[in-house]
């Protein structure tokens, strides 16, 4: 064991316990239940050095999120104790919601790391509750756009702009809370990375934290040049919506000279609909792809990333300009990683199940109590897992850049006026093989209060992924609205219906696609 | 007389404490722990009739469980959520591996053993549709065809309100006479239905594979004429006694590692890693100079265990672990055809050779020096256990070439110097008879009586008048010699969160509480502390316990160190165990235990 990897495995042990620190202080359902938040640090130049295990599909935000700050503000006019906030998708963040708070760490008067966590915020304005309005045709309909700032001290936030923010979500106290959320797992990031520059000294832990990432950069570069250089196709889309064009991903990899190039031209130039993503979309899946691609024993920080070339279309759905609509880019990253991970299995193929669902849906309930007071809760629902290579895939799993947890009955009812009459496997919608695809979800809601405003966003409801050498399609993914009484209405992927007093609301996810033709 | 016992898969190992001295035994007992535990009496001179109380810790419900053991566990749920144990939190065990596998333990009952059952309760525990009686007849026809050894039973919002599985539970009872009931709201009243269904369901599997096993030890001993106390050691390093064992076996899960960390404690003194090396695996803990650190919930087994409990893992790597050659190198494989007790035997570090030892290990590499290859399987195994250390500490941000190590277990004390090179630790610390470190950890360990009502209730709401009633409810229940013991009033524990639903953590309060603002005021100076931030809620009460920890009585019962041999490059003997000293280290007497290290390493008070 060498020093190194105790020194990677402390940093990646304070990310975790960030992570940890979140889970406790949070407020918001889709953090303490769905887990929807992510924690890094990051040496003083913004080069990633550790990371929790949260949701690859936030791994591409945080290093963005730090090269915007450290643009804004250079580390060496940074001071201990600021704190720095960002958001803006178009200059390294996600969408709206999800808002990265980032510290310097001291150690003595030198900084020595900065730690960085993302959280989905349960509101920061726009035109619906939860600031994912399924019908935005441009971001200023999304929310607050927050630049990189510096928002205060570790001993708070600068009353101004907790001022902006609260004034700007419909949920101020949640808002803010989550924030401190933030601020506590920061804290004890920092605490501990002083703890680890007393043990080895100051000079001794940069020199070894370059170390940390140049090893990672040569193991990478080693390992990807075992790989056929390729290039190696894969191509996805989303389900064709009605004058929206055709939304398809396109990417070409490369392995030559141990290099990952992503090239994804050819793909379709932004929508005016919400189903965009910026560069952290495609930088996250990629970054995902290389995970899986280097094996659990490379250090997972910065080094990955020196290895990764990104070639992406301007004023794409893979890189939207601004005044592009983001808010609903969980389905596009996923329908990216399905792209990318098709031509992962041509290089890999031995190590590759069959294709997962490629979508999750993201749910969003709101309104308000018979006696007045508001409720807002939202969850993240599974599709199922791709069979093989050696086993059945498993049913209702977040997969590749997906990571969140379900929300438990108990926990939804205990916060908004709904039922869940049930939840479980959607039994025969995993695509049929030797090895069977998993099954999606099926979840049905009961309303408990009229005028519920629910924000559905979901995908695969008539695109499916094939199977893998001849195993059989999943069933696509459905949404449909039972109301009180007695009629029935098909939701397309994207909607906002509402539900009164009795409504019933039922959600199928898609299943993963089976591998190999099925015996007999 | 006290009488510790560590029951582990191929030993029993006794501690013995008459309140002046301590003796110990270890004594082969992989075929009838009970019929060791005897011969180990014989061996100590006593009988069962001399014993005032006897400690037990056992591994074998543990190695059931890592076994996978099938057991016919039946779970009672609510319609419409038979596959919440199946989709667990739909999260995977590990984010990079492109086949995605769920931790959730479905193992521990059949799907086709969960029954759904009408009834609903909301979330204030409003009954909004009765249980439907002709299904539950309907489902106790199915128990009684299928033979169900253990029913679960978990309805939502059970935590909130009970009375649903009441009635589930005394149907169950009248028609099933004989089969454990669990019921959710007994075993873990706290919300969130995946991680109580768990807690209910590892109850059950515990009661119909295990319990039968541990309360055997102490009735065959009382038809000996034993007459004394029983107490479990339990997952945090206390005692608890034998009804409240047995009524919830998995807070007796891993009693054996959580007391190796108890007694790791008094030998270092101080923060220290300890690892615990047996037949089958070894047991990794961290702990303080108080005790093991405690954690409010883990994954252990692969079994979450939502319970306070000693933050410790536990690794298969033990004396049976099968080695293999890879190449040049021989590598740890299940299925190799050499074990490690073999290459051990080679090199002549068992007191006991390995029958056909030489002839396995020759298997590895045929036509090579025997004592190299085997040289080269314990290097292999001492780097296995460095890592598998140094992982565990520097994710909890120890730095583990600093922190103190200890080793323990039959086999610890004869890898421990090779490890502490491998992991950069400059010594090894050892208890004064390290191959029973788990029942010395068990004589060390107190007492701990507790009382506890599950509530649900906004600390605002909190009447004073109403909470004295419940204080005086738990000291009645906790008895009038500990309500009112010699150290002034019992700790008052409260399990609590900021607002309702958030994840709830666990408080010892400085003294009893009088009103909730007091509650308040633990539970903000915690986050303040803890996180550095402000309250985010106003507080909410989900549970207030009682307890108080036997009194010691200032005595270490540990055997007077005597421990024999020891120069370089030979086996050196204690009271119960051999200690490898290699080439240039020595072994001597520290404090209650010893200490193993380099003999040109100048000594280090710190360290």
């Amino acid at each position: 064991m060498t020093d190194l990897r105790i020194l990677q495995m402390r940093l990646d042990g304070l990310a975790e316990t960030m992570q940890q620190t979140l889970f406790h202080t949070a407020v918001s359902p889709v953090v303490r239940e769905g887990a929807d938040c992510s924690c890094a640090l990051f040496t003083p130049d913004g080069e990633l050095l550790a990371l929790s295990e949260a949701i690859p599909l936030l791994l591409g935000a945080l290093p963005g999120a730090v090269s915007a700050i450290l643009a804004a503000y250079p580390v060496s006019c940074m001071r201990a104790g600021d704190i720095f906030l960002f958001n803006d998708p178009f200059s390294g963040g996600t969408h709206l919601p999800d808002i990265a708070l980032v510290q310097p760490v001291f150690a003595g008067d030198r900084p020595v790391a900065l730690t960085a966590s993302l959280l989905h915020h349960q509101d920061v304005g726009g035109a619906r509750p939860g600031s994912v309005p399924p019908d935005a045709t441009e971001i200023y309909q999304e929310g607050l756009r927050i630049p990189a700032i510096r928002a205060g001290t570790s001993e708070g936030f600068l009353p101004e702009i907790a001022g902006m923010i609260r004034l700007a979500s419909r949920v101020p106290d949640i808002v803010m809370a989550d924030l401190e959320a933030q601020l506590a797992a920061s804290r004890n990031a920092c605490g501990g990375i002083v703890r680890i520059c007393g043990d080895l000294g100051t000079d001794a832990f940069l020199a070894a934290t370059a170390a940390c990432l140049a090893r990672t950069e040569a193991e990478v570069l080693d390992r990807l040049a075992a790989l056929p250089s390729g290039p190696f196709d894969g191509r996805d889309a989303l389900d064709p919506v009605p004058g929206l064009g055709p939304c398809e991903v396109q990417v070409r990899l490369g392995f030559a000279g141990g290099r990952l190039a992503a090239d994804f031209t050819g793909s379709a130039p932004q929508v005016a609909a919400p189903v965009n993503c910026a560069r952290s979309g495609p930088l996250s899946a990629v970054l995902y792809a290389l995970l899986t691609l280097v094996g659990d024993d490379v250090f997972r920080n910065g080094g990955l990333l020196r290895c990764i070339d990104l070639t992406l279309p301007e004023a794409s759905i893979v890189n939207a300009s601004p005044p592009a609509a983001v808010n609903a880019r969980t389905n596009m990253v996923r329908c990216i990683c399905s792209a990318v991970l098709r031509a992962v299995s041509q290089a890999a193929p031995a190590r590759m199940p069959a294709a997962n669902s490629g979508m999750s849906f993201v749910i969003a309930f709101s309104g308000r109590y018979p006696d007045g007071q508001p409720f807002l809760s939202t969850e993240i629902i599974a599709g199922g897992a791709g069979g093989g290579p050696d086993r059945d895939g498993a049913p209702g799993i977040s997969t590749d850049v997906g990571n969140a947890r379900n929300m438990p009955a108990e926990a939804l009812e205990a916060v908004a006026p709904i039922r869940v009459v049930s939840a479980g496997i959607r039994r025969g919608s995993g695509g049929e093989g030797r090895f069977r695809g998993g099954d999606g979800i099926i979840r049905v809601y009961e309303a408990l209060a009229d005028g519920i405003s629910v924000s559905v966003r979901g995908d695969r409801f008539t695109q499916v992924p094939d199977g893998a050498h001849g195993g059989g399609a999943p069933r696509p993914a459905a949404v449909t609205m039972l109301r009180a009484d007695g009629t029935r209405e098909d939701l397309p992927a994207r909607s906002a219906p509402r539900l009164d007093r009795g409504d019933r609301l039922v959600i199928e996810s898609c299943g993963g696609a089976g591998y190999r033709t099925p015996p007999g | 007389m006290i009488l510790s016992v560590d029951i582990g898969s191929a030993f029993v190992d006794l501690v013995l404490w008459d309140g002046q001295a301590a003796r110990v035994a270890k004594v082969p007992g992989a075929a009838d722990p009970h019929d060791a535990l005897v011969t180990g009496m014989d061996l100590l001179g006593i009988s069962p009739v001399d014993v005032d109380e006897l400690r037990l810790a056992s591994t074998r419900p543990l190695n059931a469980l890592l076994a996978r053991r099938p057991a016919r566990v039946a779970l009672v749920t609510t319609q419409g959520f038979t596959d919440t144990l199946a989709l667990g939190r739909q999260n995977r065990v590990a984010l990079y591996d492109p086949v995605a596998a769920s931790p959730a333990p479905s193992f521990l009952v059949a799907p086709d053993a969960i029954y759904g059952l009408p009834g609903r309760l909301d979330a204030a525990g409003t009954e909004l549709g009765p249980i439907d009686h002709a299904a539950l007849d309907a489902i106790v026809a199915q128990l009684r065809a299928t033979g169900a050894e253990a029913v679960a039973v978990c309805l939502l919002f059970a935590h909130v309100s009970p009375a649903h599985e009441r009635i589930v539970a005394d149907r169950l009872r009248d028609a099933l006479p004989g089969v454990a009931i669990s019921l959710s709201h007994d075993v873990d009243p706290a919300p969130r239905e995946y991680e109580r269904t768990v807690s209910t369901v590892l109850d059950a599997w515990l009661k119909a594979v295990v319990a039968p096993d541990l309360a055997r030890v102490s009735a065959r001993l009382a038809a000996s004429g034993f007459t004394g106390r029983v107490l479990f050691a339990d997952n945090r390093g206390t005692l608890c006694n034998e009804a409240s064992a047995l009524a919830r076996p998995a807070r007796v899960l891993a009693g054996g590692p959580a007391a190796a960390g108890v007694a790791a404690a008094a030998v270092a003194g101080g923060e220290a890693l300890v690892f615990d090396t047996g037949s089958v695996s070894t047991d990794l803990a961290l702990v303080g100079a108080d005790g093991p650190r405690m954690v409010d919930s883990a994954q252990f087994a692969g079994v979450l265990l939502r319970q306070e409990l000693a933050d410790m893992a536990s690794v298969a790597l033990g004396a049976s672990q099968g080695l293999a050659r890879r190449g040049d190198d021989i590598v740890l494989a299940a299925d190799g055809p050499a074990r490690v007790e073999d290459a051990l035997s080679v090199l002549g570090r068992l007191p006991i050779p390995t029958g056909g030892a030489a002839d396995r290990i020759a298997l590895l590499a045929p036509g090579a020096d025997l004592r190299c290859t085997a040289a080269k399987a314990i290097a292999a195994v001492e780097v296995a256990l460095a890592a598998e250390l140094t992982s565990f500490a520097a994710r909890r941000n120890v730095d583990p070439t600093r922190a103190a190590l200890v080793a323990m277990g039959g086999l610890g004390p004869l890898l421990a110097a090779g490890v502490a090179v491998a992991m950069g630790a400059g010594r090894v610390l050892l208890p004064a008879a390290p191959a029973v470190g788990g029942a010395i950890g068990i004589a060390l360990s107190r007492g701990r009586t507790e009382a506890q009502i599950a509530l649900d209730c906004a600390l605002p709401d909190i009447d004073p008048a109403q909470l004295a009633t419940w204080i005086d409810g738990l000291r009645a229940d906790l008895g009038p010699d500990l309500a009112e013991g010699p150290g002034g009033d019992p700790t008052c524990v409260v399990i609590l969160s900021a607002r309702r639903q958030m994840h709830p953590v666990r408080l010892a309060l400085p003294g009893l509480p009088r009103t909730g603002a007091e509650i308040a005021e633990a539970l903000i100076e915690h986050y303040r502390a803890r996180f550095g931030v402000g309250l985010p809620g106003a507080g909410h009460l989900h549970a207030l316990a009682l307890m108080r920890d036997d009194a010691g009585d200032g005595c270490l019962p540990v055997p007077t160190v005597t421990a024999t041999g020891g120069s370089a490059g030979t086996m050196a003997e204690t009271p119960a165990g051999h200690v490898w000293v290699p080439p240039g280290w020595h072994l001597a007497p520290q404090g209650a235990g010893l200490v193993l290290e380099p003999v040109t390493e100048p000594k280090d008070a710190s360290r």
